[in-house]
């Protein structure tokens, strides 16, 4: 509870989806990144905004961009996603 | 990280648990702090014992408590993660201000009851007022955590 973000502050992110497409646990995952497995559940749930550090590990450590998978906004649902970025045929 | 910490107590980290164990070390430190500050070993012995009693609830309470928040209270940084300290640093200033606050307000009942002429504050209750302090300044950062983390 202690450190969780006020509403207006909420860091949307996508690790779990990223973990779980993976194959990785969040023991794997915080090891990884150096952090209690508790503060990867903390971290999925949105109750706790990383460090730009931490936020840069896990990018980094995922291949990815951070702004992939951190946002201060809500990430648009995989379905729309994937509708927009269909060829056109 | 507090990984290392025994996980023998974790049927204590459910949250109501934790928090019974909260209630537990809180209520054993007013049965501390009332059995001394009425202390009458003429009268009884009742009132020792039962605040050595409510000295030993804290205690072992607090304990358990350590244990089921695998000590985060308590730790340095180099032993927890980014939230762990936050989560202990927040604690640490709840119980500051909690002691604090408490502590500033005893002495202002004990400066005004020797400068109202109204009681001589005995020796021995101050005495009571600086231990039930330093107690509870000690076991406050873990009941803390334990009473608000949903999480341990």
């Amino acid at each position: 509870m202690v450190g969780r973000p006020k509403q207006d502050e909420n860091v949307h992110n996508r690790i779990q989806l990223l973990r779980t497409e993976r194959g990785m646990s969040r023991q794997d995952l915080a090891d990884a990144v150096g952090v209690h497995y508790q503060t990867i559940g903390y971290l999925e749930r949105g109750e706790y905004s990383p460090s730009l550090h931490l936020a840069l590990k896990v990018a980094a450590l995922f291949g990815l961009p951070v702004e992939a998978l951190f946002s201060l906004e809500p990430f648009p649902a995989l379905s729309a996603e994937a509708l927009l970025a269909r060829p056109e045929s | 990280m507090a990984t290392a910490i025994s996980d023998r107590v974790e049927r204590w980290r459910p949250l109501p648990r934790r928090r019974m164990l909260v209630a537990m070390a809180l209520t054993g430190w007013v049965v501390y702090v009332v059995g001394q500050a009425v202390d009458d070993p003429a009268a009884s012995v009742a009132w020792p014992l039962g605040s050595l009693v409510g000295l030993l609830v804290m205690w072992g309470a607090w304990g358990v408590l350590r244990g089921a928040i695998r000590s985060m209270a308590d730790l340095p940084d180099e032993r927890l993660d980014e939230r762990q300290i936050q989560v202990r640093d927040r604690s640490y200033l709840h119980a500051y201000r909690i002691v604090g606050g408490l502590g500033a307000a005893l002495g202002i009942v004990t400066i005004g009851m020797d400068a109202l002429d109204v009681r001589t504050v005995p020796t021995d209750w101050l005495q009571t007022t600086a231990f039930g302090l330093m107690f509870l300044m000690m076991v406050l950062p873990s009941c803390v955590v334990g009473w608000q983390e949903t999480e341990t």
